[in-house]
């Protein structure tokens, strides 16, 4: 009889010890959810940056067939600053020998460092991880970091301006996936 | 009896044995980054354009702010080299005992968090090379399947490196990786009991008390010593060439040089972390222990060797070494530029971008180095073979007498290698020109050299007025420049076949002739290979900075004579404004 009226509150106490505990845990959880729509914010906003761009009028291309690098010109909105007409990235355009008009992104596959044109080899090559690329866009050498060529961009002459399909692709893959 | 209770005592009590001086080092080195860090953050603003602007104010201006970075960062070069040596202590005394598995899980999670926030802290400073980093530190993570995309934008807080970046990193920085470590370091106690661990720290407090006092006196005598650099400010286009990591991810760096980012950035890192992680299992007999011993030791070595492949290739690499020499120059100038008008609201990058001195010499690099050669831009970054004029004095009067000497004229450093070598110009007008007696020549040049109305030849172009005049008068009558060249109203430009000598080489001509070098009023058809950049590759903008950088346009003193001339004008600028 004793020990009977003993356990009982001890029952009821490890039952609402358990609820007060399950409470806590719910409400300490609250303040970690409520601000996972704001954790998570950039992802709802990374969607549509891929645009075609006006780069350059087309006579101002140079007839050596080499690629030379453009920047390329839009508004940047980083956060809460926007800034107006400012460089977003850069583009290789060619106009080849025989008068088509090529575009890479100059963006190295690998990693994402710029790379740069070197007239004297005509080739690419990238200062990070010293990539190569013919002028084509075409991996070279025997040990290239790369996973890939450098990622063509679409080409349209109007009115006398060269435009490019300016969009990005994941880095560091194999296969060429857009993300924008 | 009382010896006899002090051997007991000293029996349950363990002693300080010598291998655990590294633990102690680091924790020492440890806390001086706690301290100092705070400090710094009590005065770093981050932002895209307050980052690299308070960065500089605690270097440059707050008392005492340059050492508190210095210990901050030369504690944590330090932290990264002892958790070095001290996982080599445990791959070496591994031979005999297999690691115990809590204090080595410890260790390696502390070598994971020591890494991760030397590499957030990297990218706080937001000058180029942070920007760089920061860059393809978020690509890396990109990289990873499915959840790569997302979980890049979550830690970057957005597509691109910016406000976000910094927020973000900063409070992963300061706030939850160190928080992390803590949490991993106190797991040690649970194995030991507070008390022994206690007692043990008191016992041998007066030798923790002397190893830390070493510590902490290196480290501050070498930050007294040695100044950090803050590089020029990012200019958020995309990575620089000299972007490489601090000295630790060398190896990870020249890692990816040779293998595909998911191998080198993922597979080959955790898989070590976890064989290193299981070495209390694999040690459990002779064989294992050798194994676990001969594996550790060759992790570090090899990374090691990477490094110093890394530094190795780095040293040869002349566009490295040239774009290297580049930022020292830009840094040189900003620093001038702050002295002389303080940083603008819009922050430093802005200020960059608008500066002739620290745009020009960039465009010039990207733009023109591929034809022509400049003095300031070093050999690295410029072709090997000219096939255009050397610009580096662009229009004065030693630049000018050069092009009217036939044989200069006719070198690689000028048209020797352009259609022009052999055209009218080095034909018929130069031979005259060279057997001219020097007193026309001089008046020639002079007349020339002032239509630019260079701002460094003011002075000389005002005392020889009489000079430029009479060679004004030479250039029209006697050597018949005008009967090809347009110049005032004397010759009409339908009749012009060479390019226009009115206000040769002033901001205008110039600005003009970059824009459309083939228009009627300069080369027309007869242009060689110098391409139209009017609302091409250059802005408007562009043109205007790269041309006021030719006419060495710029405020202040420095690029300008000697080296020696920039600094003491910025050490004294630097005075008025330093509190």
């Amino acid at each position: 009889m004793k020990s009977k009226q003993a356990d009982e509150p001890q029952e009821r106490r490890g039952f609402i010890g358990k609820i007060t505990g399950g409470l806590v845990a719910i409400l300490a959880l609250f303040p970690f959810a409520s601000g996972l729509p704001a954790l998570l914010d950039p992802i709802r906003r990374k969607s549509g940056s891929a645009k075609w761009m006006s780069i350059a009028p087309f006579k101002s291309l140079p007839d050596d067939g080499l690629p030379s690098r453009f920047p390329v010109i839009a508004n940047r909105q980083d956060a809460w600053t926007t800034y107006p007409k400012k460089k977003i990235g850069y583009v290789f355009v060619a106009k080849e020998i025989s008068g088509e008009i090529k575009a890479y992104s100059a963006s190295c596959p690998h990693v994402g460092c710029l790379v740069d044109f070197d007239k004297s080899t005509e080739g690419f090559r990238c200062p990070c991880h010293n990539a190569s690329f013919a002028k084509n866009g075409v991996r070279t050498g025997p040990e290239n970091p790369s996973p890939r060529d450098l990622d063509p961009l679409e080409t349209k002459v109007e009115k006398g301006e060269v435009w490019v399909h300016f969009r990005k692709y994941r880095l560091g893959t194999k296969e060429r996936e857009g993300i924008s | 009896m009382n010896k006899r209770v002090k051997q007991q005592h000293s029996e349950t009590v363990p002693k300080l044995h010598w291998t655990y001086v590294l633990p102690v080092c680091l924790a020492a080195t440890f806390v001086v980054e706690v301290i100092s860090g705070t400090y710094l953050w009590l005065h770093y603003s981050p932002s895209a354009y307050t980052a690299w602007e308070s960065v500089w104010h605690i270097e440059n201006q707050i008392s005492g702010g340059q050492f508190c970075r210095n210990l901050h960062h030369f504690s944590t070069d330090l932290t990264i080299f002892l958790i070095g040596a001290w996982l080599l202590q445990l791959a070496v005394l591994s031979w005999k005992t297999a690691p115990r598995k809590v204090p080595l899980w410890v260790s390696l999670a502390c070598v994971v968090l020591l890494l991760a926030l030397a590499r957030t802290g990297e990218v706080l400073p937001w000058d180029q090379k942070a920007y760089s980093g920061a860059h393809v530190v978020a690509n890396i993570v990109g990289s990873i399947p499915i959840l790569g995309e997302n979980l890049k934008l979550v830690i970057m807080g957005g597509a691109e490196p910016g406000h976000f970046t910094l927020t973000r990193f900063t409070v992963l920085h300061c706030f939850l990786l160190p928080l992390l470590l803590l949490t991993a370091t106190s797991l040690l106690f649970l194995v030991k009991s507070k008390t022994t661990v206690t007692q043990s720290i008191r016992r041998q407090l007066p030798a923790i008390t002397i190893m830390t006092a070493v510590t902490v006196l290196c480290l501050g005598m070498y930050s007294l010593m040695n100044d950090t650099s803050l590089g020029s400010p990012a200019d958020q286009t995309g990575t620089s060439p000299i972007a490489r990591p601090a000295w630790y991810f060398l190896p990870l760096f020249e890692l990816l040089r040779h293998v595909p980012v998911a191998i080198g950035a993922y597979l080959i890192p955790t898989a070590t972390l976890i064989l290193l992680g299981m070495l209390p299992w694999i040690g459990k007999n002779k064989l294992g222990r050798a194994f676990g011993s001969i594996f550790a030791i060759g992790v570090l070595g090899s990374a090691c060797w990477l490094g110093l492949s890394a530094y190795a290739k780095d040293m040869q690499d002349i566009r490295y070494q040239s774009a290297k020499v580049m930022e020292k120059k830009r840094v040189e100038r900003v620093k001038e530029l702050i002295c002389r008008n303080g940083i603008p609201p819009a922050g430093a990058t802005e200020m960059a971008e608008r500066d002739p001195l620290l745009r020009g010499p960039r465009l010039f690099a990207e733009h023109c180095s591929g034809c022509h050669n400049h003095a300031y831009i070093p050999a690295g970054l410029t072709t090997a073979k000219t096939s255009a004029p050397d610009l580096t004095q662009f229009a004065n009067r030693e630049w000018v007498s050069a092009i009217l000497d036939l044989e200069l004229f006719q070198s690689a450093a000028f048209f020797g290698n352009t259609k022009f070598k052999d055209g009218k110009m080095a034909r018929k007008v130069l031979p005259k020109i060279s057997d001219a007696p020097h007193e026309d020549l001089q008046a020639i040049v002079a007349a020339l050299s002032a239509e630019a109305a260079l701002p460094y030849q003011r002075e000389i172009d005002r005392r020889d007025e009489k000079l430029i005049q009479h060679g004004k008068n030479l250039l029209t009558a006697e050597y018949g420049c005008t009967d090809c060249h347009q110049y005032y109203d004397i010759t009409d430009i339908d009749e012009a076949t060479a390019l226009d000598l009115t206000g040769y080489g002033t901001s205008e001509w110039l600005q003009a002739f970059i824009s459309n070098p083939k228009s009627a009023r300069f080369y027309g058809n007869k242009n060689d290979s110098m391409p139209t950049f009017h609302q091409g590759s250059l802005t408007t903008e562009e043109i205007e900075l790269l041309s006021a950088w030719l006419r060495r346009e710029w405020s202040g003193a420095s690029g300008f004579s000697s080296n020696a001339d920039a600094t003491k004008t910025f050490s004294q600028t630097s005075m008025i404004h330093m509190p």
